[in-house]
């Protein structure tokens, strides 16, 4: 058996979801008793492993066949030929324009506009074609998504500017409150 | 630092949350791609390190952890 799209559909939007809130965790707990502490480290080590397996997801839903002989070696024994297309994935991947997208645009992999671009040729992929629908549908799920995080990193930032003194210096940030001051000086 | 028993309910809540939502992701993985996976096991290790956390949480003692510097309240 192998991963459907609406396994795949389930699975990036859960871990995702499960990323942000991990690491919103992750750094109020480090904030609180310390990065050190071994909570916080728990705490870390969670939001890693959620990472690790959001991107384990995102490749093998890049490249299926990769896979595919692993599932039927286990599952059923049937021959791993039995999954292979006349295509194999690893020469359209290569024929496909997305996986040099992020090289030459310049914007990182973790970049918003690379995973919109992921995760639309994932679409042509798996459906053979794309529509306006479906661009912008993807394209709301991605500009919803940033628009967590940022909401997240800027909760964090005023709740624990401490956390992020160096970035606020090179930024040329004063905060706003006594408080705040307080706690970069002991930082 | 300080971490008020108020903070440590909500972390833990949020913890407890995160564990229920993603516990049919290993399941889901298993199921599709056998126990053996490299991303089934991998899930398994995720779903592991925020039961570890959340259990952690439950028994962290906040107590220890307050501190009644005024200023961190102003």
């Amino acid at each position: 058996m192998r991963i459907t799209e609406a396994d795949y559909e389930y699975l990036l939007h859960t871990l995702s979801d499960a990323r942000s809130r991990a690491t919103e965790i992750a750094a109020s707990i480090g904030a609180r008793v310390g990065r050190e502490h071994p909570l916080a480290q728990l705490a870390n080590s969670a939001a890693l492993n959620v990472e690790r397996v959001l991107l384990g997801v995102k490749r093998n839903a890049a490249d299926p066949l990769e896979a595919a002989p692993k599932v039927f070696e286990i599952s059923s024994g049937a021959p791993a030929v039995a999954a292979t297309p006349a295509v194999s994935a690893s020469n359209a991947m290569e024929e496909l324009p997305w996986a040099s997208f992020t090289r030459e645009s310049g914007v990182g992999p973790e970049h918003w506009v690379s995973r919109f671009v992921d995760d639309l040729m994932l679409e042509v992929r798996g459906s053979g074609a794309i529509t306006f629908d479906t661009a912008g549908r993807l394209l709301d799920q991605h500009r919803q998504s940033f628009e967590r995080d940022l909401a997240i990193a800027r909760r964090m930032v005023r709740n624990y500017p401490h956390l992020f003194s160096e970035e606020l210096e090179a930024a040329g940030v004063t905060p706003k409150h006594g408080v705040r001051r307080t706690f970069i000086a002991k930082a | 630092m300080q971490l008020h028993p108020r903070e440590l309910n909500e972390l833990t809540r949020k913890a407890g949350e995160l564990l229920s939502d993603t516990g049919d992701v290993p399941r889901l993985l298993r199921m599709r791609l056998g126990a053996d996976h490299t991303l089934a096991v991998a899930a398994e290790e995720m779903l592991g390190s925020i039961e570890d956390l959340l259990r952690e949480l439950r028994s962290f003692d906040a107590s220890a952890y307050e501190d009644d510097d005024p200023h961190d309240d102003v």
